[in-house]
């Protein structure tokens, strides 16, 4: 039998074996009072670590985070690009349209009442800039449910 | 590498690329994931209330900024908290605070054994005297107890975390658990008197 007390290294080393495996100091400690006494206090230690309480922040951490996160860089996705290459068409052809028909468009101003053109000039515009407008508000509606963590 | 190391290295990794890809969803899932051992870092690390939070949040936007240039040579929670224990560390250098010195003297304990008033320990709420023990250690021991016996991580992954090497993790952990078992002793032999 190894009559030599366990140094507190083996001791701890012991307590902290849960398999047993520690065969040198198990047999010691199986034999000495004074040195299994001592092991079970580190065993109760370990336990009682184990049992303290998780802490935790009494803020919401992810919420605080998220808020402080760069929003991502809009992506040119596939979609998009059809819709760009659809607008550019139109402007293309609306132009080569009336460079080409210009005689036939002037022809058809000049048969009607100037007042009449600026009439119907001013509604297309004023038309525009409410189809416009009623446009953004629906796109900023959109994305104001689409963000999640607003700043 | 085993199966589990594959498993939680597929998730990091789809977790990554989703925040990498602009999905900022995916970094409040990786946020949820870690919160747990980020706070014990952090309330192990720094006393005082006021400043855990700001550190919280700077370990996370560190974290974020960071990504891209995470390599999965690890598990992406021990990479974070490896940002989360340097964040603090740094902060108790800036202050001037103690890491690891004995701010908590080992009591001599020479009347009786310490361990014979271990017994009465069961008995009177171990619990709460023990949390205020640990928090009378220095910073450092309390992280590397936190880290081995509540968090079970293994000596390998604290030395990932904390960039001390694995002898000195070992060592000081052996002098945290002896000054808690030798304080908590005096402690509750005053208390029998």
């Amino acid at each position: 039998m190894n009559t030599r007390h366990l140094t507190e290294e083996e001791i701890q080393q012991y307590a902290l074996d849960n398999s047993g495996s520690y065969n040198k100091a198990a047999e010691h400690i199986h034999s000495c009072g004074q040195c299994r006494e001592k092991a079970e206090t580190y065993r109760l230690l370990f336990h009682g670590i184990q049992q303290q309480r998780q802490p935790t922040f009494d803020f919401d951490l992810t919420e605080l985070v998220m808020a402080q996160l760069p929003l991502p860089a809009p992506k040119a996705t596939k979609e998009n690009l059809l819709i760009y290459f659809f607008i550019i068409a139109v402007i293309a052809v609306t132009g080569l349209a009336s460079y080409f028909f210009r005689g036939y468009v002037a022809l058809l101003f000049r048969s009607i009442a100037p007042g009449l053109v600026y009439l119907f000039i001013t509604g297309f515009i004023t038309l525009s800039i409410l189809l416009i407008l009623d446009m953004y508000k629906n796109y900023k509606k959109k994305i104001h449910s689409l963000d999640v963590y607003p700043g | 590498m085993t199966n589990s190391n594959t498993g939680y290295h597929e998730a990091d990794k789809y977790l990554v690329d989703s925040v990498l890809k602009g999905n900022n969803a995916a970094f409040a899932a990786i946020i949820k994931n870690t919160e747990a051992l980020v706070t014990q870092i952090v309330f192990k690390m720094i006393s005082n209330p006021g400043s855990r939070k700001d550190l919280a949040q700077d370990i996370y936007i560190k974290a974020y900024k960071k990504l891209a240039g995470f390599k999965f040579q690890c598990k992406l929670s021990t990479w974070i908290a490896q940002i989360a224990y340097n964040t603090c560390f740094d902060y108790l250098r800036k202050k001037q605070l103690i890491l690891t010195d004995i701010l908590h003297e080992e009591k001599e304990m020479k009347t009786t054994s310490p361990d014979e008033t271990f017994s009465v320990l069961q008995q009177k709420e171990l619990s709460a005297i023990l949390k205020k023990e640990i928090d009378l250690l220095p910073p450092i021991y309390q992280t590397l107890i936190t880290l081995y016996h509540n968090e079970e991580m293994s000596y390998i992954e604290i030395t990932e975390i904390t960039g001390l090497p694995e002898g000195t993790v070992k060592s000081y952990l052996f002098r945290a658990r002896k000054m808690l078992k030798n304080n908590l002793s005096h402690h509750y032999q005053k208390e029998d008197i």
